[in-house]
């Protein structure tokens, strides 16, 4: 099992212009192997807050601790180690002129041995189901392969914690599942992950937690059911539950009382519901 | 300054860019400078983008005039470093070079930072440019923010795979950063190949059409006004320079 740290943001103040901050005193934790998504409107700073965590950006006031040390006096290059990122847009994170290059790149950054360096980029190759384009250059793939070499790109860096800037943008449903389910099965392992989404069928379905960003603050944090509960919350922040949530609070309202915050939790909800009922 | 015609403020720079080419003092480079920078805060433009400005030219008008206080050595020698010797002409050239080059670039900045992009490309094509040709200028200037924001994006994305620049100096830090250069250069041609489909998509360039303008330039009588102070200031500039060897010499204001 990996033993990822904790990561801790205390009020954290930003400005990408000095008229404009971008962070106004967000706070956030993120526990030892713990799923969380990142929610707000487009500008709310959940990437100004996410690019903290690993050091890419430097706060004017407030501080950031990995498991309890404040990262100030270390390099974004040594934080990679244990914060990986993955930026919203492949194209800006794709560098060599072939997929197992540009998985290599990483590990050579960190100096690590050729012997580690290949370990990791077969690694990287295997879990990704790259290797019938290990040859190729990234720039020649689709959109949905530049996305996943990407990924793969950081993942090959083995960072206890993965923070995924709108990963599944432009990916179909069935391509964002599986990217998600990878991310899974690295978080059964230990890895955290924190998801920055505005996919909210997404949230429901993969994230422990939920942080609600808004104007550069943390205004709610819980896990999916609880911040679903709230309106005011969801209204102020204009967020809107997956279609599946509302029916299920709607017939709430009605007097039909269902769980579940996925078409099959709440499809299981309702039949365990109507047995009951039938005796 | 945002509400002069197009044309006005690109023959501003015009003149500009040819009396800092031809004048050889630094002195009246200084006070160039200065008085760009007075344009910009009646402009209303903040000092942060003055020093924008700043921050980009510096550097290689720092190493200019380094380069050429030490390579030509005119006059008395100031200081003697082994066989480097940095006189006083050379400092002088030097300091021209540098100063040239921040008023060159404050004054292309000052059109850049108050003149939308349609309304270059509105002045370009009024002074007889093709309209794709003007097109073509006016997104390229539009772009160049952007193509800066995604280069820092990538060094940024450089940076979360472990690249250590805060201890990578000289030429190690060029190599370092060069693959981000090939990632610059994929995304904004994929850009640019995105905008010129985008373009044809709505009809751009379409054949046996001509083209029709929904608004057109017009010069009001303060832009004649600006237009006759430019040419009265840039002609005594001028009268000064030939008469009277006004900034002829870089070691002498007068000559």
């Amino acid at each position: 099992m990996i033993q990822a740290p904790r990561l801790e943001a205390i009020d954290l103040w930003f400005g990408y212009a000095p008229e404009r901050p971008a962070l106004r005193g967000a706070d956030l934790v993120v526990e030892p192997g713990e799923f969380l998504a990142l929610v707000g409107q487009n500008g709310s700073g959940k990437s100004t807050l996410a690019k903290h965590l690993n050091g890419l950006l430097r706060p004017a006031r407030g501080q950031v601790r990995l498991d309890g040390e404040d990262i100030s006096g270390l390099s974004t290059g040594r934080l990679a180690r244990q914060v990986g990122y993955v930026f919203q847009n492949p194209d800006h994170q794709l560098f060599s002129p072939s997929v197992e290059q540009e998985l290599g790149l990483g590990p050579r950054y960190l100096g690590l041995t050729p012997a580690e360096v290949e370990d990791h980029v077969q690694g990287g190759l295997q879990s990704f189901g790259l290797q019938s384009i290990a040859q190729r250059g990234p720039g020649t793939l689709s959109f949905g392969l530049r996305r996943k070499v990407s990924i793969a790109a950081v993942a090959t860096l083995r960072p206890p914690v993965f923070i995924l800037d709108e990963p599944t943008t432009g990916l179909d449903w069935g391509s964002a599942a599986q990217l998600m389910d990878h991310f899974t099965e690295l978080n059964l392992q230990g890895h955290s992950v924190i998801l920055i989404t505005h996919d909210m069928r997404l949230v429901v379905r993969y994230a422990s937690r939920v942080a609600v960003m808004s104007e550069g603050r943390t205004v709610g944090s819980g896990t999916p059911v609880e911040i679903f509960r709230q309106p005011e919350l969801l209204q102020s922040t204009r967020l809107e539950p997956p279609p599946i949530v509302q029916l299920v609070q709607r017939l709430a309202s009605s007097g039909v009382e269902i769980e579940g915050l996925t078409v099959a939790a709440a499809c299981r909800s309702f039949l365990a519901g109507y047995r009951v009922k039938l005796g | 300054m945002h509400r002069a015609d197009p044309r006005v403020k690109l023959a501003f720079v015009v003149s500009s860019m040819l009396l800092l080419l031809l004048l050889q003092h630094s002195l009246i480079f200084l006070a160039a400078v200065l008085g760009l920078t007075g344009l910009y805060r009646s402009a209303d433009l903040p000092a942060s983008k003055i020093w924008r400005v700043g921050r980009a030219v510096l550097p290689v008008g720092l190493l200019l005039a380094a380069l050429r206080a030490v390579f030509y050595p005119a006059g008395p020698v100031l200081v003697a470093l082994g066989p480097l010797q940095i006189t006083g002409g050379g400092l002088a050239q030097g300091a021209t070079l540098g100063l040239r080059l921040v008023g060159m670039a404050l004054a292309i900045f000052l059109w850049l930072y108050t003149t939308e992009g349609q309304s270059i490309v509105r002045g370009l094509v009024k002074l007889g440019l093709p309209y794709p040709w003007g097109l073509s200028i006016g997104l390229a200037l539009r772009f160049i923010p952007t193509i800066r924001e995604n280069y820092d994006t990538i060094v940024q994305a450089q940076r979360a795979r472990g690249l250590d620049l805060e201890h990578t100096r000289g030429l190690g830090r060029v190599r370092a950063l060069l693959p981000g250069l090939i990632a610059l250069m994929v995304s904004s041609l994929r850009a640019s190949e995105n905008v010129a489909r985008a373009l044809e998509a709505r009809a751009f360039g379409a054949p046996g059409v001509r083209r029709s303008y929904r608004v057109d330039l017009a010069f009001r009588p303060v832009d004649w006004l600006l237009l006759l102070l430019l040419g009265l200031g840039a002609g005594a500039i001028l009268l000064l320079y030939f008469r009277f060897g006004l900034g002829a010499d870089p070691l002498r204001l007068l000559s």
